[in-house]
């Protein structure tokens, strides 16, 4: 009880301090590690990101505010999305002894199951534990490598991508094409089903879109004489 | 660019999950999710070649549903499913809500109402069951399971693979389009395209690392020399431009004379010109770390004529274990990654 309540104060340091200092990126990374193990053996680092990414963005379709997911997104001129907050999180989970590197990717040591468990019982993290689930569990229904690709397509991302430059990514509540994914997604899944649902509907859509798009590309290259 | 709505919503319409939504609900959700790890988990325990008899998974829709009671073998792990499945008889697990695994081998068959199923009939054939309705799994043309796609973090084991799994028997779809006749004696004209796409598709399916890992096919190196695959990886500064040859003869339906032939001497020329490529692409993009792959589909056959049907044994396996040599020179450039032959076994019989 003591622990819950001093973290819920912010003051909590169960992990090094610096790592502390944004625990919803602590909480997301292992519970990223610990969701994608069973499926991939373990997490890249940008696996983390991307998944943390794709949770944020189902929090937004569920209408939670973006500042409230407690850290950002940013595209640089070469990593997108890219944060570093969980960048910082996953180094100082791994001094901390809490995950390791395999050779699929990190996994949780049992120090890092006992923690990662400790901060799933937390209310701090109820709300967005759910989104995190649907964004892993996304990799039920699609190839993992292809929830990869289809996030990157996602308007904001392939905007940034295609400027190559650095700028924050979703910013006050995202872009408007982005809501005008939200809104046909939201009409073609019934209210209160499953996020899942939503997350592999979606991320079909996008997926779907790339193919048609690199088939496109290859008639093209095909026409030339 | 303006959202196709109609789209997305067909292809919700058209997806098992919604319908699965639609039948159950919330639950009929939660237990498929619930189905699809365990599904996961076998595949992950056997190889897909070992379930040609067919697999049959059950997981039970509510706390009640009792595991059929018929002498199963009772499991605690999954994983222990690899020694206890001898590769020959249909498969069957039913799993039920507390976690309890019941496992048949040999035909068996579910009471389908209290449970949510999936079956592996033979590759490209899978199948969920709800209690009232069966629906169809997307095909992925170079896995014969969709839910059995391997990940790979490096591009050399993945090739590794894809050579054994997709490569050896044409088990992709596009692979088995690129012969003229089921033997697998003889292309049809410009198999090149096939390989490329089935190459093309198995990495993008099964290289991991975020979506940056990009197989694109006919990147241009420069606009005039093409290479055949690039992939990239968004999260650093490495690409590895992947060159393609194949191997064997090719020749049109109806022709009676070959269209084209390629021997070894195709396959050193294609590390010429993948080392001219990777001269080229570091001068013109020198702040990327490019390395080169050659990927030499092989389908020569020994004693082969035009219109052969069939081969002897030996005649048909003569090149399987005759690996190509390349100039030293080449193979010691520190961006020339060891060439890998992916050969195609002649079919038997």
């Amino acid at each position: 009880l003591r622990r819950t309540s001093r973290l819920e104060a912010g003051t909590r340091r169960a992990v090094p301090s610096d790592v502390a200092e944004c625990p919803e990126a602590v909480y997301d990374s292992l519970a990223v590690v610990e969701a994608l193990t069973p499926t991939a053996g373990g997490a890249t680092d940008s696996e983390i990101t991307l998944f943390c990414y794709l949770s944020c963005l189902l929090a937004m379709f569920s209408n939670q505010p973006v500042a409230a997911w407690g850290y950002g997104f940013f595209a640089t001129k070469s990593i997108a999305p890219f944060s570093e907050s969980l960048s910082n999180a996953v180094t100082d989970a791994l001094r901390s002894g809490l995950i390791i590197e395999r050779a699929a990717g990190y996994v949780l040591t049992s120090r890092g199951e006992e923690e990662a468990a400790f901060l799933s019982s937390l209310e701090r993290f109820a709300r967005r534990r759910q989104y995190i689930t649907a964004a892993c569990n996304s990799t039920l229904a699609v190839p993992l490598p292809r929830v990869g690709s289809a996030v990157t397509a996602e308007p904001g991302l392939r905007q940034a991508l295609a400027l190559s430059s650095t700028r924050p990514l979703l910013g006050e509540s995202g872009s408007q094409a982005l809501h005008e994914h939200f809104d046909a997604l939201s009409e073609a899944v019934p209210d209160h089903a499953d996020l899942f649902l939503a997350a592999v509907t979606w991320i079909s859509f996008l997926a779907a879109q790339i193919e048609a798009r690199s088939v496109s590309a290859d008639l093209e290259i095909s026409d030339q004489p | 660019v303006k959202i196709d709505s109609s789209q997305l919503y067909g292809l919700a319409e058209s997806a098992y999950i919604l319908q699965i939504h639609k039948e159950l609900g919330s639950p009929g959700t939660a237990a498929l999710q619930g189905l699809l790890r365990v599904v996961q988990s076998v595949h992950r325990a056997i190889a897909v070649e070992r379930l040609s008899a067919g697999l049959l998974v059950g997981y039970a829709l509510d706390p009640d549903a009792k595991l059929i009671d018929s002498q199963p073998a009772r499991l605690t792990s999954l994983e222990n499913l690899t020694s206890l499945h001898d590769g020959v008889s249909p498969l069957a697990v039913q799993v039920g809500r507390d976690g309890d695994i019941a496992v048949w081998l040999g035909a068996h068959d579910f009471y389908r109402e209290n449970f949510l199923s999936y079956e592996y009939r033979s590759p490209h054939n899978e199948v969920i069951l709800s209690p009232l309705s069966e629906m169809a799994v997307p095909i992925l043309s170079g896995f014969p399971s969709f839910y059995a796609v391997p990940y790979f973090r490096d591009l050399e084991d993945a090739l590794e693979h894809y050579g054994v799994t997709c490569v050896r028997f044409s088990q992709c779809l596009h692979l088995a389009a690129a012969w003229r006749n089921p033997g697998r004696l003889v292309f049809l004209p410009r198999p090149e395209h096939k390989m490329r796409d089935s190459l093309v598709q198995f990495l993008r399916l099964s290289l991991r690392d975020f979506g940056g890992v990009e197989a694109m096919p006919e990147q241009n190196v420069n606009a005039t020399r093409p290479v055949d695959v690039k992939v990239s990886w968004i999260d650093s500064n490495r690409v590895a431009l992947v060159e393609i040859k194949w191997l064997g003869a090719s020749a049109a339906d109806g022709e009676s004379r070959f269209k084209q032939r390629y021997f070894v001497g195709r396959a050193r020329e294609g590390a010429e010109q993948l080392a001219d490529y990777l001269d080229l692409y570091h001068r013109e993009a020198p702040n990327q770390e490019a390395r080169g792959y050659l990927a030499i589909f092989d389908g020569r056959r020994a004693g082969l004529r035009f219109d052969s049907e069939g081969l002897k044994v030996r005649d048909a396996d003569y090149f399987r274990s005759a690996e190509i040599s390349y100039d030293d020179e080449l193979l010691k450039r520190p961006d020339f990654a060891p060439p890998i032959r992916l050969y195609f076994d002649a079919a038997t019989a």
